[in-house]
């Protein structure tokens, strides 16, 4: 018997994506992202979930013609239920809901940083638990210990702003346009990372085990820092000169405190193999230097880029997988959540 | 004249663009069943589910629609999508077209279709969605043997700005907007506040009967919502308010 085939859909954020997968085979898949929060320095929900309701047809159409299949092949539809923007993702969440009860089919409502977790499988089959996950996006930064699909632990997270949240502030301060995250990762590698040494939030004051933020990461000091140094370069007029080796310092900063919480939790957890998941995932120092702390014989798991930015995909692999776990709910269950718990998290002991 | 669906066909209708979400099922002049979908916050969830049951009271299988209508706007910025969204998804996956309407026309529908009250059938009608503060979503319409026809264009506007219109003979006011502001609006002139007895749904399945204009989705091609208000959002660098 053949594998399902399944429709992933998803509108969390400024991404509109939709994705035909056949077992780990993605058969076609269509990434539309929103160019208009440029204009604004930042994602502007009305005009996300506006966005969305105007290109969710076609971009589900288009994964469909590229791989070769209509609506009515389709065994199940998964759909970013939350967490993220409302807006996004009831437009999501409604146009699945309706096209799965009127194919008669079952509608699986996915987590959005679940299928982050999910995503490096689509290209590796052996990125399956266990394993140490860092998810680091925009909204989220999570550190897990996955025991098994649908068993996690989790570990830290941040205590203000996310890791993305932090590229994107940064970048703003030292006039760089959104997003920031691949900006600043561009320009850093021109930048002295030691000629601005900001601080490294949370590691020296929760060094021991059983402090109570040992896993857990903070980046609004350090923003706050970068603010101040903007300011007193930009007093001088040597922000332009400054502005790659600032965006180095924040960077290595920001690197050096997550591989120093992943290499805690590989110590704890003795789990060798690390997956790190998220829009910023795509960053290849911190790839780098998690690779770094990895033990003997330790592995990195990660998507390729294009499969860490948020997309259908790995929504679909989410939904894939529930199928194979036997799922029967009825669609009634699906609403859209902004503030979706993660299913299988409880927090560590 | 128009029957919806075709000749025997079902036709869904469902409107979330104000607090009063509804969904109706009809077949021509026929009138099957309504469902109201309870406060604005609930739309959403409750939107399929009603469906569901509301064509299975009815005895009429998904497969036995043949047509879909929507409000489109204007009134909640979330229930326009809901709707839109939802109804393009049914339309997708039932294969059959979705069209999407004015949901200030369907009420003005809604009110022929509830019957029309003591009206003396000479009548203009303004149908307001209320849109926060004083602000209104507004279209006026004259009643007609085919229905209402649109005088002007839809707009959001101050309810000051909607009373100072000038208008010949008396003017029927209906909608959440109306009743919000029944007092002002009964101060301001020949004046009178109605409640439609029907839902925006039914008025919707009356507008269908009468052919009524409307834009039509496959469920792939975009939902033409009508906002009537941007974002307020302003570009980085810029001055001033945004449009909204």
């Amino acid at each position: 018997m053949s594998e399902p085939l399944v429709l992933g859909i998803e509108s969390s954020c400024d991404e509109t994506s939709a994705a035909l997968l056949r077992g780990n085979r993605i058969l076609g898949h269509v990434i539309l992202s929103q160019d208009v929060h440029r204009l604004y320095g930042g994602v502007v929900p009305e005009l996300a979930a506006r966005a969305h309701l105007g290109v969710i047809g076609e971009v589900v159409r288009g994964a469909l013609e590229e791989g070769g299949a209509s609506l009515g092949d389709l065994d199940a539809i998964g759909v970013t239920a939350g967490p993220g923007l409302i807006g996004g993702l009831l437009v999501g969440v409604s146009w699945a809901r309706g096209a799965a009860f009127g194919l008669g089919i079952p509608l699986i409502p996915v987590h959005h940083m679940e299928a982050h977790l999910f995503a490096p499988s689509l290209e590796n089959p052996r990125a399956d638990p266990p394993f140490v996950a860092l998810l680091v996006s925009g909204g989220h930064t999570l550190l897990l210990h996955a025991e098994a699909w649908g068993r996690y632990h989790l570990l830290g997270e941040t205590r203000d702003d996310a890791a993305g949240e932090a590229y994107d502030k940064v970048a703003k301060l030292v006039g760089l346009p959104y997003p920031g995250g691949p900006v600043i990762e561009r320009i850093a590698r021109e930048g002295d990372p030691a000629r601005h040494p900001f601080p490294r939030p949370m590691l020296r004051r929760n060094a021991r085990p059983g402090d109570a933020d040992y896993f857990d990461v903070s980046f609004s000091g350090l923003k706050t820092a970068v603010a101040e140094r903007v300011r007193e370069v930009e007093e001088k007029g040597q922000l332009e000169a400054e502005r790659a080796h600032l965006a180095a310092g924040f960077q290595e900063a920001v690197v050096e405190v997550l591989a120093a919480k992943v290499r805690r939790a590989i110590e704890a957890t003795e789990t060798p193999r690390v997956l790190i998941g998220g829009g910023v995932a795509a960053n290849a120092r911190l790839r780098e230097a998690l690779g770094e702390v990895l033990p003997k014989g330790g592995e990195l798991l990660h998507a390729s880029p294009r499969l860490s930015l948020d997309n259908g995909a790995m929504v679909a692999r989410v939904a894939l997988h529930r199928l194979r776990e036997g799922w029967d709910a009825a669609d009634e269950g699906s609403v859209a959540d902004a503030s979706l718990p993660f299913p299988g998290l409880v927090r560590a002991a | 004249m128009t029957m919806p669906g075709g000749e025997g066909g079902w036709t869904l209708a469902l409107d979330t663009s104000t607090p009063r979400g509804s969904v109706a099922l009809g077949r021509g002049s026929e009138v099957r069943g309504v469902r109201h979908l309870g406060s604005a916050r609930e739309h959403a969830a409750r939107l399929v589910p009603a469906v569901r049951d509301l064509l299975d009271d009815a005895r009429v299988g998904p497969d036995d629609l043949t047509a879909l209508v929507a409000g489109s706007g204007p009134g909640s910025f979330t229930g326009v999508r809901v709707a839109g969204a939802t109804a393009m998804g049914l339309a997708a996956g039932l294969g059959i077209p979705a069209r999407g309407r004015s949901s200030l026309l369907a009420l003005a529908c809604a009110w022929m279709a509830g019957g029309r009250g003591d009206s003396r059938g000479d009548e203009v009608l303004c149908t307001l969605f209320d849109a926060r503060g004083d602000r209104v979503y507004a279209a006026w319409f004259r009643v007609g043997d085919s229905g209402p026809l649109e005088i002007g264009s839809p707009a959001a506007a101050r309810l000051g700005e909607v009373l100072a219109t000038p208008v010949s003979g008396p003017v029927l006011f209906l909608g959440d907007g109306a009743l919000r502001h029944r007092e002002k609006i009964e101060m301001a002139g020949a004046f009178r506040v109605v409640e439609p007895a029907a839902t925006l749904a039914e008025g919707h399945l009356l507008a269908e009967t009468l052919g009524l204009p409307a834009f039509e989705t496959d469920g792939f091609k975009g939902w033409q919502a009508q906002y009537l208000r941007g974002s307020s959002a302003v570009p980085s660098g810029a001055v001033g308010g945004g449009s909204e």
